[in-house]
């Protein structure tokens, strides 16, 4: 009884994470690119938590002792490349970032000259 | 030949001034280019009075960002030489001829001012030296080229490099980066004797806080351009 009360939690959590990384897609407030990896990431969870002869065969076959081991393995795994993808992410903006700025730089020394050239005349 | 004279000004308050009267006095027939780096002193100002031939970055890029926005600029106006030439007066102008010379023969895409090879004038601290050493060795192990002074910023190149550099230059210690991108690519970078000064204002973008971080980075980033630009090599 105690067995599935504590599958009833995980499976309700891991839902409301799922439907959270749904509504913030809905809401625009994630952008799809970047929802991708949560989106595999709590639908893997959830599976596990509904079906939990998974984890137990996945767990033999990776001779893991405790099969709640493998699900943490599994996690951190996931939580490393989500992180790796958000350095990635920020390299690429800061790049842009960089570009944006040079050319305004440049933009801006165009401007001034001519609006010098302008209050000359 | 249309040269460009690249300056770049980080709180160089107290030089930057002189350094351009020099460079006017020695090299009139070059254009230079401020590239003033959100300066949190008078710089900007001193700029303005003044009526240099500057640009504004709106946010502070760092070196390299504002030396990559001079080759930029370089490639919109159509510059065959670009020349980076610190603000902090390191560099006297007089040697900018001499710089320049090998790349306008088209004897080399890139020349550098290097401050070792007749081993006169300001030679820098041991700490230094021994870094700049260092990552000396780095380069010839990686690209089989030695260049003695690798952190020098008194360069010249031609206009292809300027373009190279205008979509892929290093942000922050970009000056060994670049020698070794170049290498790897099959462009010529040579050595040219000058004497440089001690700077006379302002202060380094390496202090020694940050010099094993400069070290770490800068080796890590040089293994790094190795390996993703070894396969292009065979193509020039």
């Amino acid at each position: 009884m105690e067995e599935l009360k504590l599958q009833i939690i995980l499976i309700t959590g891991c839902f409301c994470f799922l439907f959270l990384i749904l509504f913030l897609l809905k809401k625009h407030k994630l952008e799809v690119k970047y929802a991708i990896i949560w989106l595999a990431f709590s639908i893997t969870m959830t599976l596990f938590a509904c079906f939990p002869y998974i984890v137990f065969v996945l767990g033999d076959i990776t001779r893991v002792i405790n099969p709640v081991n493998f699900i943490f393995l599994i996690q951190i795994i996931f939580i490393l490349f989500i992180l790796l993808s958000v350095s990635a992410v920020v390299s690429g903006f800061s790049k842009k970032i960089k570009q944006l700025a040079q050319t305004n730089a440049i933009l801006e020394k165009r401007v001034r000259e001519l609006e010098h050239k302008f209050k000359g005349e | 030949m249309k040269t460009l004279v690249i300056i770049p000004c980080y709180n160089e308050q107290d030089s930057i001034v002189k350094v351009i009267a020099n460079l006017k006095k020695h090299a009139p027939q070059v254009d230079y280019l401020i590239v003033n780096d959100c300066s949190t002193d008078n710089s900007g100002e001193i700029l303005r009075k003044n009526g240099f031939n500057y640009i504004n970055c709106p946010i502070n890029l760092g070196i390299g960002g504002g030396v990559q926005t001079g080759y930029l600029y370089a490639q919109e106006f159509g510059y065959d030489i670009a020349v980076q030439m610190d603000g902090d007066g390191q560099h006297d102008p007089q040697y900018l001829a001499a710089v320049i010379a090998p790349v306008a023969r088209g004897e080399l895409d890139m020349s550098i001012g290097s401050r070792f090879v007749s081993r006169e004038g300001f030679q820098s601290s041991f700490m230094r030296r021994f870094g700049i050493g260092i990552i000396s060795n780095l380069i010839f192990i990686l690209t089989g080229k030695r260049v003695k002074d690798t952190t020098s910023g008194f360069r010249a190149c031609n206009k292809e490099l300027i373009a190279f550099f205008a979509t892929d230059y290093a942000d922050d210690f970009p000056e060994p980066e670049a020698i070794v991108a170049c290498l790897s690519n099959g462009y010529r970078v040579g050595e040219v004797a000058v004497i440089m000064d001690e700077r006379q204002g302002g202060v380094s973008s390496i202090r020694s806080f940050k010099s094993a971080y400069y070290m770490v980075k800068v080796c890590l980033s040089l293994i790094v351009h190795r390996i993703s630009f070894s396969k292009k090599k065979d193509g020039r």
